[in-house]
């Protein structure tokens, strides 16, 4: 089932919780229309992340040392920590369908950022949820 | 104000980053207090002082009673804290004499207007210790 991707689909990404909506809407625009056939590798794993994907239509795996470990599909995202630091892709992304995304280079997101102060502020707050969640940190 | 504060606060892996001005103003915000064996500098499940480095002593970090680990000279407990103002995970109990650096939320805060490139290099070092745990 696909989606018309719009702007409050990202405000449900993790990471931009507490974007405002004007925020969002600028993240919105920002974003840009991909498209990849049955097969074709969105992301693959190990290479230097330069963008978030949020996906409008179709069906792909998670595949990470050549072991499938899910799916995503329409109104999926992956990709946000590559926004912010453009670190190593941690899997890859395989089009099992022909597949549309909506895409943010992090290029183009950094250039926000540098706009907005405020933004990356909120980033911040916002990935320490991540943080906390992800480690079984004593603090 | 210490080397040896300075070099414990350039280990917190949030703090990477920062420059040696940025980790000397981090430094002078906050206060070294001196605390007894037996003393709860932190209590699970309250909030309270944020940030901690023990710069001499020792302290017992302990999680529902169970001691997770021994924080010594150098080592270093609450620093996300110092950006969401979470409550305690943990209990920090005084096992020997101890000198410690403590940081509050409310003070640090503004170091963030004062130095703007410090909060993307938070944000760069919370992502490494998100992906650092997730290898």
């Amino acid at each position: 089932m696909a989606i018309t991707p719009e702007p409050h689909h990202f405000a449900s990404v993790s990471v931009l919780r507490g974007l405002s909506a004007d925020e969002i809407a600028a993240v919105h625009q920002l974003s840009k229309p991909r498209e990849f056939a049955p097969g074709e590798a969105l992301v693959t794993e190990g290479e230097r992340g330069d963008s978030f994907h949020l996906i409008a239509d179709g069906e792909a795996e998670i595949v990470v040392g050549g072991e499938v470990l899910g799916t995503l599909g329409a109104g999926d995202y992956f990709g946000e920590m590559s926004l912010i630091d453009g670190g190593p892709r941690t899997a890859s992304v395989i089009a099992v369908s022909p597949i549309r995304t909506l895409a943010v280079t992090t290029h183009d997101f950094q250039r926000l950022l540098e706009r907005n102060p405020n933004v990356t502020r909120k980033l911040l707050v916002a990935m320490t949820t991540r943080a906390r969640a992800s480690m079984k940190l004593t603090d | 104000m210490t080397d040896d504060l300075i070099a414990a606060l350039g280990s917190v892996p949030l703090f990477e980053g920062l420059s040696q001005k940025e980790l000397k103003a981090v430094a002078a915000v906050g206060t070294e207090i001196d605390r007894a064996v037996g003393d709860v500098i932190a209590a699970e499940g309250s909030p309270g002082l944020a940030f901690f480095a023990v710069l001499d002593g020792a302290a017992d970090v302990t999680v529902g009673g169970i001691s997770q680990r021994t924080m010594r000279p150098g080592d270093h407990f609450g620093e996300i804290a110092l950006i969401d103002d979470g409550a305690r995970t943990a209990t920090v109990t005084v096992t020997e004499p101890a000198r410690v650096f403590a940081l509050t939320p409310r003070n640090f805060k503004p170091l963030l207007e004062e130095y703007p490139g410090m909060t993307e290099k938070l944000l760069l070092g919370l992502c490494k210790m998100i992906r650092f745990q997730q290898t």
